[in-house]
């Protein structure tokens, strides 16, 4: 439940993509960062930003694979 | 104008990586301020930015890469060290990772590393009842060339056996098979795979070892999976129980049913019996409930990936590779048959064993150079698989079975007697316990059994009605 709830304030709350990245689309068209992006939080090609999305990258990989397991009828 | 900051550009110009400077705004950007935009970055008109940038580019993404080499190797790292799955058994620290619960519901992964390890010429296939009942320390086995390893394992298909035979094949030519079949494997239906076979851990003939690696080992151990298990091997130390896994593979009986399995050490053998006659006919009964408005419908069965389309190819490889093949049809207890044939499965085992017969027949006509095949049924009513249970409330264990499923070692000792025509001192097989199949003996095996399946119902009609009842309730959906 707590889970949930975290969760379900981090997508509210937190910046989606477009708004981390500035991405205002062709020619602006989806309208100046300014107005969307809540927070002060920006992707910059920074060494920071780069360990960030290095450790997200992998943890992508790590999900990638599953090791599933077998309850067989006892056992 | 004002300035903007270019985040992206000032890398170019500062001496620290993380340093942010100012630039003047470019002069076909004045009216929009997105210099913030990585997007932005590719709009630049300039070419030497582009140089510069695509230099700086290359510069954050090898930190990413880094980063993500690092981290992934030091999960790796764990999980190497902690094992959990019992992979690579470097360190095996006492109150650290000793102790790997993980590895007892993931056995199929853990048997295919084993099977590296150990290096066997003699592999033992077959279900939970091969994995229980046959020890490689058996004298038969004990003395044929090369390390011997009980590869069966729980629920096992007739298409996990012939990868698992494939596999270990690959890491060592094998030359003596076992094979334990059981009822269900001789119905015609489509072999399948379980939930916790991985088909990138085994090795297929001919493949080459460092594909393995990347498909399996570095998938391992670099999965959340892994480390999650991990995790839990650490915190599990303390609460250890004693091993049931012997280093020849079989599941040790002794130890896991009369100290790690709870419902065996709390109701007792008796009940503990009777809870898997109703898990067994809950098992076969499975679908069989009608539904309102519904119709049955025939479960089509796809001729090259049947069961008997896999019993074939095991054949088949070991023919073609020289291997000695020993087939038997596992002892179950007669409460076993006697759920299949309330659930009309009786005749579809018949025609099973004449299917494995023939396909025998065939294949032994087919290389008339080769030693014949034959198969032991040690299934169906002889002294050993009557065994009459405890009386019930009774803490008595059964003699030869564990439950009305697997058989004992003692009975595992006497399929491989009479397997491998051994005649160990002081142990006699019951004359009646075991019957080679072939073309000529298999009607009158099957009239003889039939025969004694009457004779048992007459003379255990309490325990058949009992059986019948659950079936007959499991049917009817109450």
């Amino acid at each position: 439940m707590l889970l949930a709830l975290c969760l379900l304030l981090l997508a509210w709350l937190a910046p989606n993509t477009q708004e981390l990245t500035g991405y205002v689309g062709p020619d602006g068209a989806y309208g100046r960062m300014e107005m969307t992006n809540r927070t002060q939080l920006h992707w910059r090609q920074t060494l920071r930003w780069g360990v960030a999305v290095g450790c997200l990258l992998a943890l992508c990989f790590m999900s990638l694979s599953h090791v599933s397991e077998f309850l067989y009828f006892q056992f | 104008m004002g300035e903007i900051t270019n985040p992206v550009a000032s890398k170019m110009e500062g001496p620290s990586f993380d340093h942010e400077v100012t630039l003047p705004e470019r002069p076909d950007r004045t009216s929009e301020r997105r210099a913030e935009s990585i997007f932005a970055a590719f709009d630049s008109a300039d070419s030497a930015n582009h140089a510069e940038w695509g230099f700086h580019w290359l510069r954050y993404c090898a930190v990413v890469a880094a980063s993500v080499a690092v981290l992934l190797f030091a999960v790796a790292g764990i999980n190497a060290f902690i094992d959990p799955f019992g992979i690579y058994r470097l360190w095996d620290i006492e109150g650290v990772n000793s102790y790997k619960p993980a590895i007892y519901h993931r056995v199929r992964l853990f048997k295919a590393y084993e099977v590296g390890r150990v290096q066997p010429q003699t592999i033992i296939l077959g279900s939970s009842r091969s994995h229980l009942g046959f020890r490689c320390s058996h004298e038969a086995l004990a003395h044929l060339d090369g390390p011997c390893y009980n590869l069966a394992f729980d629920g096992a298909t007739t298409r996990e056996m012939f990868e698992y035979l494939q596999h270990a094949h690959a890491i060592r030519p094998l030359k003596h098979v076992v094979l334990g079949l059981d009822a269900y494997h001789l119905i015609d239906a489509t072999s399948f795979t379980r939930p916790d076979f991985d088909p990138l851990v085994l090795l297929q003939p001919h493949e080459f070892r460092a594909v393995r690696f990347v498909t399996g080992d570095l998938r391992l151990l670099t999965s959340f999976d892994t480390l999650r298990a991990s995790i839990d091997t650490m915190e599990k130390q303390k609460e250890a129980q004693q091993n049931w896994f012997s280093p020849d593979g079989q599941r040790i009986g002794k130890i896991f049913f009369r100290q790690v399995e709870k419902n065996f050490l709390e109701f007792g053998p008796r009940a503990y019996f009777d809870e898997i006659d109703r898990l067994e006919v809950a098992f076969q009964t499975e679908g069989m409930a009608p539904r309102p408005g519904s119709q049955p419908a025939a479960a089509v069965v796809d001729p090259t990936q049947s069961n008997f389309a896999y019993i074939k190819r095991i054949v088949d490889f070991c023919v073609a590779n020289k291997i000695d093949l020993r087939i038997l049809i596992t002892p179950a207890h007669a409460h076993q048959y006697e759920i299949a044939r309330a659930v009309g499965a009786s005749s579809s085992i018949e025609n099973g064993k004449r299917r494995l017969v023939r396909l025998l027949s065939d294949v032994a006509g087919a290389h008339p150079e080769q030693p014949a095949l034959s198969v032991w049924d040690f299934s169906g009513y002889s002294s050993i698989t009557t065994e009459p249970l405890p009386p019930l409330g009774s803490r008595d264990e059964m003699r030869f079975y564990w439950d009305s499923s697997h058989f004992k070692e003692v009975v595992g000792d006497y399929v491989l007697d009479r397997l491998f025509s051994v005649f160990a001192a002081g142990q006699v097989v019951p004359q009646d316990f075991g019957v080679q199949l072939t073309l000529r003996s298999i009607e009158p095996a099957l009239a003889r059994e039939r025969a004694e399946q009457e004779a048992y119902r007459v003379s255990h009609s309490e325990d058949v009605a009992h059986l019948r009842n659950l079936v007959n309730r499991a049917i009817g959906g109450d």
